[in-house]
């Protein structure tokens, strides 16, 4: 939104010292949606004190001032994004900080009123539209090979296709895709807590025996896609992802496993290499109901 | 109050510089030391505080168990060899590879690393009451907690259980006995040479250990013979998962075909029992016959007769019989979907 090309961005991350304000939470797969829309929120106000800063400076009315290349220009003259900053702290009050809204969280109050004074400072709380829900979508497709003989089978093929809305991070999306998948693809294939019935006692408590997924358990071919179809519930178009590509992942091994051996052939996840040789040998599910996680 | 876990119990650790000193130390504490090889089991019990030793006697520094000899035709491997050495060993690749595939599908390329031989063969049980501290007979309690109806006992036995229905967890166990290995073992009156196959042993002869160590004795090497140097081996684990797991079921074969017929064969299944499942009967069925899809699907068959079954390992029944089977056919003509 201020033009800024990304090599000059100056990242700082979480540090109270430096006085940052606290994110939104992350969680819900909620965190791109809420960040993006309050980060929009924080741009369109430093744009818009830009606007009026040139507008002061240079004569004419703010909305005739473009913010671009690095500069504010329009009728009345132009000015680097560093001079309006100064101009900024000469102005004072709300430019700089020191004059804050009402509405923005006592967190994002604390940290304006320490940042104040050293420059232009966008700070705005986000009051955009937020009809319904904005969930994320994921569609999940496998592909598997069941030794008949060991009830051992492998995933040849995966892909996850995932609404999200538009596509902020292309890499960091797929990595959250594949990765997410590959936890759902874990409850399917054999990731469990055991108890004993009896006595209630966890027995499954090593890696060895609770059996998170290894890489070479991952499929062999793993691919994801996004529709990049922008969301209009927010003006920056994105929703979060995190959780959706889970069950995406679990149900598309289990659905493939049942089109392979059978529909009856197990009633529940993890589906492992006992699971299907039993009920292969008596030509019908056998497994028990899940009174145990195994 | 809490129960404190993964911090390890105060120990004397002794590191020997050779076998004789390591002896010495055993025969010092008896009872009171626990031996450490690689560490991947002995480190478990540590952390869990279910083993509380006064003496750790680490036999890491001992060059004498470290390495494969050739010898007359054959090889012995010093028991602290790690399992990565074992598997890269030319020798071991060219007329033994058995022990190759065996060994290089044990948990994972940095457990192989640290893990020994000697270690492998004789860790104890993973049966998870059991390595959960549960007061078992194993555990010198009076009862089994995973023999009963309402037990979680997907990966125990199917044969021989006595009491006790833990398995053998090792890969290489059931090659080194299809090999017709022997076991090298030494206490301070001398050295002893036990058959690999009767180096282990099952709960009616002891059920508090999972082979003939006596505390005051180490594992020194283990001898394979030229006897089945070359001939053509068959070996499959099935796990849950592809890497880091030990065996639902293993199987290892060492077969001599001559024409088309069985000349010789040594058959072994390892976690169906609590010692390596040799089967001595299918071997003398199939001799003589031809390697072929029927004599297979009758050791199949006949391997997992006398199985019995707990409430949740059923399926360990057709896995035996299927990885027998294959054993003797060869992969080729498996059925896949």
């Amino acid at each position: 939104m201020v033009g800024m090309p990304w090599e000059k961005v100056d990242v700082t991350w979480g540090h109270t010292g430096k006085n940052l304000p606290w994110s939104c939470v992350s969680g819900g797969s909620q965190t791109t949606h809420a960040h993006t829309r309050a980060a929009h929120a924080a741009g369109a106000d430093a744009v818009k004190k830009l606007q009026e800063i040139a507008a002061h400076t240079h004569g004419g009315k703010p909305e005739q001032y473009t913010v671009a290349n690095e500069r504010v220009s329009g009728p009345g003259g132009s000015m680097t994004l560093a001079q309006a900053a100064q101009k900024a702290i000469d102005l004072g009050g709300r430019y700089d900080g020191h004059e804050l809204p009402d509405n923005i969280n006592a967190f994002t109050k604390t940290s304006a009123t320490a940042l104040a004074g050293q420059g232009l400072m966008g700070v705005a709380r986000d009051t955009y539209q937020h009809n319904g829900v904005t969930h994320s979508f994921v569609a999940g497709f496998a592909e598997v090979e069941v030794d008949l003989e060991t009830g051992k089978y492998h995933i040849v093929d995966y892909l996850a296709v995932a609404d999200v809305g538009t596509v902020i991070h292309p890499r960091a999306l797929g990595g959250q895709v594949l990765g997410r998948s590959m936890l759902g693809i874990s409850h399917a294939i054999g990731q469990h807590w055991v108890y004993d019935q009896r006595y209630g006692v966890p027995l499954a408590k090593r890696f060895y025996q609770n059996k998170p997924p290894t890489i070479l358990d991952a499929p062999q071919k793993m691919a994801w896609d996004a529709l990049n179809i922008a969301d209009p519930e927010t003006p920056v178009g994105a929703r979060g992802i995190g959780e959706p590509p889970v069950a995406a992942g679990c149900c598309a091994v289990l659905n493939a496993l049942a089109d392979a051996v059978g529909d009856d052939i197990f009633k529940r996840a993890p589906v492992m290499v006992g699971t299907l040789l039993a009920a292969l040998e008596a030509g019908k599910a056998v497994q028990e109901p899940l009174t145990a996680h195994i | 109050m809490a129960v404190i876990r993964d911090v390890i119990p105060v120990f004397e650790l002794y590191q020997p510089a050779s076998i004789d000193d390591a002896l010495k130390l055993l025969d010092k504490h008896g009872t009171d030391a626990l031996v450490l090889a690689g560490g991947l089991d002995s480190m478990d019990w540590l952390k869990d505080r279910l083993k509380k030793p006064k003496a750790v006697v680490d036999l890491g520094q001992i060059k004498e168990l470290r390495g494969v000899k050739e010898v007359n035709g054959g090889l012995e491997i010093g028991a602290m060899t790690p399992l990565t050495e074992v598997v890269k060993h030319p020798v071991v690749r060219e007329k033994f590879s058995l022990l190759m595939e065996a060994a290089e599908l044990v948990a994972s390329p940095q457990i192989r690393n640290q893990g020994t031989i000697g270690g492998n063969v004789s860790q104890d049980t993973r049966c998870w009451y059991y390595r959960g501290g549960w007061t078992c007979y194993r555990a010198g309690g009076n009862i089994c907690y995973a023999d009963t109806p309402t037990s979680v006992n997907r990966e125990h036995a199917i044969f021989n259980a006595d009491r006790c229905v833990a398995v053998n967890p090792s890969d290489t166990a059931p090659a080194l006995v299809a090999l017709d290995a022997s076991m090298v073992i030494r206490s301070a009156k001398g050295e002893r040479v036990v058959p690999a196959e009767q180096y282990w042993i099952g709960p009616g002869i002891d059920i508090t250990r999972m082979n003939v160590l006596a505390p005051n004795e180490i594992l020194t090497a283990i001898r394979i013979p030229a006897t089945m140097a070359g001939a053509q081996f068959y070996f499959e684990k099935v796990r849950d998962r592809q890497v880091w797991d030990f065996p639902l079921v293993n199987v290892a074969s060492a077969m001599v075909v001559s024409g088309d017929k069985i000349d010789k064969i040594r058959l072994v299944v390892n976690a169906v029992a609590a010692t390596p499942h040799r089967l001595a009967q299918v071997e003398t069925a199939v001799i003589g016959k031809a390697r072929n899809e029927e004599t297979a699907d009758m050791a199949g068959k006949m391997a997992v007769e006398g199985a019995q079954t707990l409430r949740h390992n059923a399926y360990k029944v057709p896995l035996m019989r299927n990885l027998v089977k294959r054993a003797i056919r060869g992969l080729q003509g498996a059925t896949t979907t």
